[in-house]
């Protein structure tokens, strides 16, 4: 399959948006039997590899540094709530909520700085080694500004979200259940956003960027331009994971915006599939089962992570997806010649 | 090339990678059976549970194998002892890859889908920060066992289900500070520079000044640093009395003890190291650690018949001497399952009210659990003894183990109520 072929799997409701309520299924069903912080965390890393994959899948630009997004977003929403809950940001306890996008907003302006330090270097493998150079500076930053993000200890202890409905009730997110649930709620406009982002013209031209830069320019595009917004749309995703990874686990800490995550982001958007909606849905998931999986049994799960990654790059380019697709394909086709 | 040799050379890929992934499958079938010991069956009842969780992968996996081995020598002995509640004790191991994200994931999975009584383990004040949070929200017990900073502990974080095995930084650093000024005046400090070593470095620099001892300077090296010599000079430069290592551990103690020999530093000076471990020692070689002065909180040839006991028993199981690390999971354990017998339940608070008003020794001196969780124990003070002094003329691989691991020249012990911090300063008055 080409990198240009529309993807469509036999079942219709893949084929569009309404694909998307099936993801949503899988999210309100899976809390039920598999444990919650599983499903929690692949909630939160496919929205993280959404926007890493805005950049690789649709522009082509690969960013080794993308967690430093995802870990800004972690750490600008645990300092507000931190600073709320001291009262040193004098809000009641019912306004905490509005860590959740101000942590977004922050990733996002963290990933206009980082485009625009990125892409002085030009697109391709200079502008990727600038990437690692500007999460290692991230990280750097939050480990050496200790009296504010906790240093190697990170932020923990947060106080949990409340919501007061005028006298009707005071919903408490202190529970991880309630605050699982809460987070798919802001989730699931975010999937569709993206979903509509990538199936739109915006989302057509970053696939031209990817398939032929220089005639997108010769076609009156700002090449440049494009690959921003795509940079500050892919750190704005990297957020929203980020923030509601604090809301459900209340704290934060450098595992988020370490070298390590970054590479994980790639694992997972390889993994499933990289250049389309479902590929980062279907990477997250299986690299979270796998690793869980393989270190209940060995201290080299490692070997079978880093194994299966290598497998799926060399010899199934379009990763999980793209199995799928041929499985689909094959399928089909047998069906119309019966 | 022709086409046909192109596509044998890629199949051939195709069938060493899948050999590979077969090969490492048969080598993870045959490490299953070696995670954990065999646990007898029992008609009293299933198995009782419990979680092992430190960073089995990552920087530091070498100290979480010994966490792993005392762990799995505890379960052992309590099962021969016959068990817990006359049901066998059944351990679930996890790597946590010394992430606190993970670890929290993993725990997860213990409680709700194995239903563990209990989680033991974890190396490192970030996991032991986001777990302590996780077990206050679900109330189960959990024991530390690892170095916990005056932070976990105070009355408004700790969870009341959290007990910290080892001593703290500020028992560590306190004690550190009032021996090293019986030793000299003059004191040159270094310190990792991250949150934790500046608090090593803070409560050594205000036991030693309060002791009458001065600081002429103080260093602060990056973590993971492997070139301290620049750091060294400006110490020798200063010209102190001693040089104090305070808070570096792992491979940065190792490369910086290395490192001073290398400028002879303690032919000139006292040195101190305040968080060694004899994996370490041995690791960094019997020429770094020569005359240092260090601080263990186990050392195996401490003059104690439970010691005795708990050394020859590792010994036989691992054909090694144990290590700080191994004593932690090894007593908290051993400890719970302990209390769980005499309350006669595995119920959180019946264990609880019984393990807060415990006295047990299993391994190096009384000990027993303070109204913060911290686990008071006695405190040693050791220094390095001579490469001729070990090796007396011969080979090293012609020294038998117990001389070979007979590298520390006991010298004091300290009881930890005078190190470790009070009550009002962990806001418990």
């Amino acid at each position: 399959m080409s990198d240009t072929e529309t993807t469509e799997l036999s079942v219709k409701w893949f084929r569009s948006w309404q694909g998307l309520f099936v993801v949503i299924a899988f999210f309100l069903i899976a809390p039920f039997f598999l444990p919650l912080s599983i499903v929690s965390d692949v909630m939160v890393f496919t929205m993280a590899v959404m926007g890493f994959d805005l950049l690789y899948g649709y522009t082509g630009f690969l960013s080794f540094g993308h967690s430093a997004y995802f870990g800004v977003g972690t750490y600008a929403t645990a300092i507000f709530l931190q600073s709320a809950m001291f009262k040193q940001i004098p809000i009641p306890d019912t306004w905490f909520w509005l860590a959740i996008p101000v942590g977004i907003v922050i990733a996002a302006a963290a990933g206009w700085l980082g485009g625009f330090l990125t892409f002085r270097a030009r697109a391709g493998v200079y502008g990727t080694f600038v990437t690692i150079a500007i999460q290692f500076s991230f990280w750097w930053a939050m480990l050496k500004w200790y009296w504010v993000t906790g240093g190697e200890n990170g932020i923990v202890n947060l106080p949990f979200l409340v919501f007061e409905i005028p006298g009707l009730a005071t919903i408490s997110l202190q529970d991880m259940h309630s605050a699982y649930f809460f987070n798919l709620l802001v989730a699931i406009p975010v999937f569709f956003v993206a979903y509509r982002i990538v199936h739109s013209p915006f989302g057509l031209i970053l696939r031209s960027i990817r398939e032929n830069e220089e005639r997108v320019a010769f076609l009156g595009y700002d090449v440049h331009r494009y690959r921003m917004y795509s940079f500050i749309l892919s750190a704005f995703l990297c957020g929203v994971g980020g923030a509601l990874y604090v809301i459900y686990y209340r704290f934060t800490g450098l595992h988020t915006i370490d070298w390590l995550s970054s590479g994980d982001l790639v694992i997972m958007s390889v993994l499933g599939g990289s250049g389309v909606y479902w590929g980062p849905i279907i990477g997250s998931f299986l690299f979270i089962m796998i690793k869980d999986y393989f270190s209940l049994y060995t201290w080299f799960w490692r070997l079978f992570v880093g194994g299966t990654a290598i497998i799926v790059i060399l010899f199934f380019r379009h990763g999980v997806w793209g199995i799928l697709e041929k499985v689909s394909r094959a399928t089909r086709i047998r069906r119309e010649e019966s | 090339m022709s086409e046909e040799k192109k596509v044998s050379r890629r199949k051939w890929i195709k069938y060493a990678g899948a050999g590979v992934v077969l090969a490492a499958a048969a080598g993870a079938g045959y490490y299953v059976t070696q995670q954990r010991p065999t646990v007898p069956t029992s008609t009293k009842g299933p198995p009782v549970k419990i979680g092992v969780m430190m960073g089995l992968t990552g920087p530091y996996s070498g100290n979480c194998k010994k966490m792993l081995d005392g762990a799995n020598l505890a379960t052992k002995q309590v099962n021969e002892a016959g068990g817990v509640l006359d049901r066998p004790l059944e351990p679930y191991v996890r790597d946590d890859e010394l992430n606190p994200g993970v670890a929290v994931r993993r725990a997860t999975e213990l409680i709700e889908t194995v239903k563990i009584e209990a989680l033991f383990g974890t190396l490192g004040t970030h996991i032991v920060h986001a777990l302590n949070d996780y077990m206050k929200k679900i109330g189960k017990m959990y024991f530390a066992c690892c170095i916990p900073v005056v932070l976990t502990k105070k009355k408004d974080t700790r969870s009341p289900y959290t007990y910290f095995m080892l001593p703290s930084s500020a028992a560590i650093s306190r004690s550190g500070g009032e021996y090293c000024s019986t030793l000299a005046k003059k004191w040159y400090l270094m310190y990792p520079d991250y949150s934790g070593g500046v608090e090593f470095f803070t409560y050594f620099k205000e036991r030693l000044e309060e002791k009458g001892g001065e600081v002429i300077g103080t260093d602060a090296a990056p973590l993971g640093a492997t070139d301290f010599s620049p750091f060294i000079t400006r110490a020798l430069a200063a010209k102190p009395e001693g040089l104090a290592w305070c808070g570096q551990l792992g491979t940065d103690l190792q490369n910086a003890l290395k490192q001073s020999q290398g400028f002879k530093v303690t032919e000139k000076m006292y040195v101190f190291s305040g968080n060694n471990t004899l994996t370490d020692s041995m690791a960094a070689g019997l020429d770094a650690i020569k005359n240092v002065y260090t601080f263990m909180d186990f050392y195996w040839k401490l003059p104690r018949e439970p010691t005795g006991k708990y050394v020859q028993a590792y010994l036989a199981e691992y054909g090694e001497y144990p290590d700080t690390y191994s004593i932690g999971t090894y007593t908290a354990i051993r400890a719970w399952a302990d209390a769980v017998n005499k309350a006669g339940t595995t119920d959180t608070e019946a264990v609880k009210k019984v393990i807060d008003q415990m006295t047990f020794d299993w391994c190096k001196g009384p000990q027993y659990f303070r109204w913060d969780g911290q686990c008071m124990q006695d405190l040693f003070f050791v220094k390095g003894k001579t490469p001729e002094a070990v090796l007396k003329g011969r080979k090293t691989e012609e020294v038998p183990a117990e001389e070979r691991f007979d590298i520390f020249e006991f010298i004091k012990e300290i009881k930890s109520e005078v190190a470790e911090p009070t009550a009002k300063e962990e806001g418990y008055e």
